[in-house]
């Protein structure tokens, strides 16, 4: 209803000769009202100043003036103020509109038990308002009463079927609920209904890539990228699929633009550093990781991956470190303890590299990765073979499972079967091929096999757990070894990191605290 | 006769030593016994001036009358052209850093790698209003005037030393008569200016001195252009620093110019007459340093870190600049170079719990972490001051953040706290702890008083608002966030909260 008019011509704009006008009859509602179309307009224009001096020299008031002082003060976020003069209005003249921004005022307020009564009161003078049933479904939604957010936000769709926040909303509440599939449905019908909303289409692509459908959500973001090439979830989004597909250098020219809009969002710097880190340039990789970690030092993944690119530079110590924080952040974390074991077994702590193994596969006991480097570790310490071959048969099953789920082949990492073929356990299910291990591990026999450099990525779901495992690099103290193998996974694809939720709502209390840190200065 | 010469030969070698106050109890016996001595008067009299010498040319404390004053050039200037206007303030420069990367201080600017004069308390250049707003903490933002407790104390210093009244009488000096004995007059100008700290008087024989040396002479000219200095009448003090240079080029008297500039607020001008004083002075640390100060106060960190590499070329032992170079190198995510300057700067002896606290910061940020502990404890075990334990304990509760430690980051915190109450950055990461541990209460009432205590943050702002956001209070939030966007204009995530409320609130 405030759209900006701006027809009029603008001789008439100025209100301070008229204003003043006083009329002859004072309850004269043509006078009364005379004024209305100029506020009006100055509200379409957000003249907000304008409004309130000439509302206060006003000699009498309308209720279209309280209303419009009210939303200007809504504007100016003094909601309260607004919520009064609302309820004044309500109280002159209770119509359908004014319950609405009395309800609306009362949701911004934080007060949702109250404002949705008041959309109930608004509800029983009509039935076909999409916006009540909207708001109703959001105040529930915050209430964490999902099952009447989800009835009130279908009942909108039913009264108006494009309403794109209707969609979302919708679909949000069913991930919460974790229903992946119905959100997902609704976040397709709303696009199907607003083909240019880039929020939506954002969403689908999301989800397609939780699912690992790589070339389904490229699409998505690549469409939502056309409508709004600034949409940053979406192009994070996108720079995420193609870090996937171990492009380095594209998605950090697509950081690039991120990072001039959002220069302190530690999910960017994460992802630069781990761009980075695939393009093997670790200097860079552990500055930037180290800066995600200074503007969100409470991120489990930056700690992650820290840590990761730590263990590849050999710095064990600050490796452990590092996962040691990640652990106190997130107690339930499986790669991080199995991470941990590596790190620790690098330190020649094998009493506690086995328990963070253990405690790991406790948690998570179908991740091949975690098996396969328990395997390796076992293989070190010189555990029984009968325990060695029980690791490795848990790993090839769930190996083969994983690679059974993965619908794409990039999905899962076969270098770990090559690893694991060089212990002395290949891949057995197929055709237990007994006697491949003649071709000579590359260990030389006194050595002990060297350990192996897990890569795990993470991404938060172990779906894309495509750990590339690199093969032993050098071990610890081996002279000859020889870098047999180790080179060819170079390509550690997607060391993903946190996919950055683009929804920023849900983002973990990042901020800034840290950023206070201040050098002392000395004095002289 | 030989007693008193071997006697007056000891005393100016005590002087020599700089053993000032035997030197003022020989003197003043010697002129007890014969009043009309003028060696021992002039010794005395100097021994005096020594004690409470100081140099003019890092003399400068901005006053909150200052911010009164309209002896700045412009009252709009360019940006990038004035330390007063919040222009010069790090939101809308390029070069400056960050403020979610590098801590401000109170007046908004980065902070420093030293605390000196003027870095602290000075010209931030806000409106006046915005000074008196600054929060009122045990270290304010500003003094309130010029003639801060050093004057005042110099001032009383006369009385002090001898309990029957000061040493010369002012008053009955004959300042002409003295004018004219160089030797004397020179001393006499000290003494006046430093310990009577009677300026008018220092400035009549000043005066008086300059008319016998007819302007030739450039030593009186610039003492009179520090009198006029310290009377506030910079367009006189500029003529007369300016007269000086035509006739005798000073290293000193090019800074004491910058400084007047500096009040007039004309930081470029400044750099330009020390840059023709660097011409004259090619190797003078002491110019290029003056340089990179200004930089430094107009946010300009690349070029002020290289006028400071450049006084380390010229002088490799200046604190100032180790100490400026490593705090641009901490935050520039360089610790382990940090490190390095630092320990030059142990090397040195300077052993202050800053440094130390400083190089244990850089080993937690360089990963070595054998030291931090060591390094933290030698800190605590160095720290004289209350106000440098809190800043200890905050650091190390800082670090015990960063190892998601937060029983132990909320201890250190506390102990910060108790240190000094007006912690406003404990306040807040207190406050964050708790809303992290979901205590929302006990969390939004911490980074309240932060909120109260250091106005120049827009973190508690910022953390407030978007708490508040979370939990529906979008009123509260709005506030809040409209706060933290002013003191920082580019914050890109309190933009994003407030873009979404006004949508919120726009739509009908």
């Amino acid at each position: 209803m405030e759209t900006p008019t701006n027809a009029v011509p603008p001789s008439i704009l100025k209100p301070s000769a008229r204003s003043i006008a006083t009329s002859k009859w004072p309850n004269d509602p043509s006078t009364i009202d005379k004024y209305n179309w100029l506020l009006h307009v100055m509200y379409g224009r957000g003249e907000y100043d304008r409004i309130q001096q000439f509302i206060r020299v006003q000699p009498q008031t309308n209720p279209y003036m309280t209303y419009v002082q009210a939303l200007v003060n809504r504007q100016e976020g003094r909601i309260a103020e607004a919520l009064d003069l609302f309820q004044k209005s309500v109280v002159e003249n209770p119509t359908l509109v004014n319950i609405k921004q009395v309800a609306k005022s009362l949701a911004l307020l934080g007060r949702y038990r109250v404002a949705i009564d008041a959309y109930k009161e608004a509800l029983t003078r009509t039935t076909n308002d999409w916006e009540v049933f909207h708001n109703l479904g959001l105040c529930y939604m915050q209430l964490r009463e999902f099952n009447e957010a989800k009835q009130y936000f279908l009942q909108a769709l039913q009264v108006s079927e494009i309403q794109e926040a209707s969609y979302i909303a919708l679909g949000k509440v069913l991930l919460l609920e974790g229903e992946r599939d119905e959100a997902e449905a609704i976040f397709e019908r709303g696009a199907r209904r607003n083909p240019e909303s880039p929020t939506l289409f954002t969403h689908i692509g999301l989800l397609a890539f939780e699912r690992a459908h790589y070339t389904k959500a490229f699409e998505c973001f690549g469409t939502a990228l056309t409508f709004c090439p600034t949409h940053i979830p979406a192009i994070m989004a996108a720079c995420q699929v193609i870090q996937k597909h171990g492009d380095a250098d594209v998605a950090l020219s697509k950081y690039r633009i991120i990072y001039g809009r959002k220069p302190e969002c530690a999910q960017v710097w994460n992802n630069i550093g781990m761009c980075f880190f695939s393009k093997k340039k670790f200097v860079a990789a552990v500055s930037c990781l180290k800066r995600a970690n200074y503007l969100a030092p409470f991120e489990l993944y930056v700690l992650y991956n820290l840590a990761l690119v730590h263990l590849y530079l050999q710095q064990n110590a600050s490796a452990a470190i590092f996962l040691q924080s990640a652990i106190r952040i997130n107690r339930k974390h499986a790669p991080s303890y199995a991470l941990l074991g590596v790190a620790l077994s690098k330190l020649n702590d094998s009493d506690n590299a086995e328990r963070a193994y253990a405690y790991s596969l406790k948690l998570d006991s179908a991740d091949p990765m975690t098996l396969l480097n328990y395997g390796i570790f076992q293989a070190n310490t010189g555990v029984s073979p009968a325990k060695i071959n029980s690791t490795m048969q848990q790993f090839h099953r769930c190996y083969a499972e994983r690679a059974a789920a993965a619908a794409n082949p990039r999905d899962i990492d076969a270098s770990m079967l090559d690893v694991a073929t060089k212990l002395g356990y290949p891949a057995p299910p197929p055709a237990p091929p007994s006697d491949l291990p003649t071709e000579k591990l590359s260990f030389p026999s006194g050595l002990p096999p060297p350990p192996a450099f897990p890569f795990s990525t993470n991404s938060n779901r172990p779906a894309d757990d495509s750990a590339s495992n690199v093969p032993p690099p050098p071990p610890p103290s081996a002279s000859s070894t020889l870098s047999p193998s180790d080179s060819t996974k170079d390509d550690d694809p997607t060391k993903q990191s946190p996919p950055d939720e683009p929804e920023v709502k849900t983002k973990i209390y990042d901020a800034n605290r840290h950023k206070l840190r201040r050098m002392k200065q000395e004095p002289t | 006769m030989r007693s008193s010469n071997g006697s007056k030969l000891m005393n100016i070698s005590l002087f020599r030593r700089r053993q000032y106050e035997t030197c003022v109890e020989v003197t003043t016996r010697l002129l007890a016994k014969s009043p009309n001595d003028q060696v021992a008067w002039l010794l005395k009299m100097r021994a005096l001036t020594e004690q409470l010498y100081v140099d003019e040319t890092e003399v400068a404390d901005d006053g909150l009358a200052e911010m009164l004053d309209e002896n700045a050039f412009h009252q709009a200037p360019m940006p990038g052209t004035s330390m007063r206007q919040p222009t010069a303030n790090p939101n809308s420069g390029i070069n400056g850093p960050s403020p979610a990367m590098r801590p401000m201080t109170m007046t908004g600017r980065p902070i420093t790698g030293m605390l000196r004069l003027n870095t602290q308390s000075t010209q931030g250049g806000k409106s006046v209003e915005h000074v008196l707003k600054t929060a009122r903490t045990a270290a304010t933002a500003r003094p309130v005037t010029t003639a801060t407790g050093r004057f005042v104390r110099l001032g009383t210093a006369s009385m002090l030393s001898t309990p029957d009244g000061p040493f010369i009488q002012v008053g009955r000096l004959n300042l002409p008569k003295y004018a004219q004995n160089q030797a004397l007059a020179r001393s006499l100008f000290e003494h006046l200016f430093h310990h009577a700290n009677d300026v008018r008087t220092a400035q009549q024989l000043a005066i008086h001195a300059n008319e016998y040396a007819q302007n030739k002479d450039w030593w009186w000219l610039v003492q009179i252009g520090k009198c006029y200095h310290r009377l506030d009448m910079f367009r006189d003090s500029e003529k007369h620093y300016i007269l000086s240079l035509e006739v005798q080029p000073m290293v000193d008297t090019y800074l004491y110019l910058a400084k007047i500039y500096l009040r007039l607020d004309q930081p470029l001008l400044a750099i330009s007459k020390l840059r023709e004083g660097l011409e004259k002075f090619s190797h003078e640390p002491c110019l290029v340093q003056a340089i990179a100060r200004i930089h430094e106060g107009l946010n300009d960190m690349t070029q002020s870190i290289d006028y400071y590499r450049q006084v380390l070329k010229l002088d490799n032992t200046n604190i100032e600049a180790i100490a400026c170079i490593a705090a641009n190198h901490f935050y520039n995510d360089q610790p382990e170079i940090s490190l390095k300057f630092y320990r030059r700067l142990l090397q040195m002896g300077v052993t202050t719990s800053a440094v130390l606290c400083n190089i244990a910061l850089c080993c937690f940020h360089a990963q070595q972490y054998d030291m931090i502990v060591a390094c933290f404890l030698k800190a605590l075990a160095v720290a004289t001051v209350d106000e440098d334990r809190a800043e200890i304990w905050y650091n190390i509760g800082e670090m015990a953040l960063y190892t998601s430690d937060i029983q132990l980051a909320i201890q250190c915190f506390r102990l910060a706290l108790v240190y000094n109450n007006d912690h406003a950055e404990a306040y807040n990461n207190l406050g964050l702890v708790e809303i992290q541990r979901s205590n929302h209460e006990i969390g939004r009432a911490y980074l309240q008083t932060a909120q109260s205590l250091a106005p120049h943050m827009f973190e508690p702002y910022y953390n407030y608002g978007k708490s508040m956001y979370q939990q529906g209070d979008l009123q509260s939030s709005f506030r809040a966030i409209k706060s933290s966007l002013d003191i920082y204009k580019k914050h890109s995530d309190s933009r994003h909260i407030y873009d979404e409320l006004k949508q919120m609130f726009a739509e009908l």
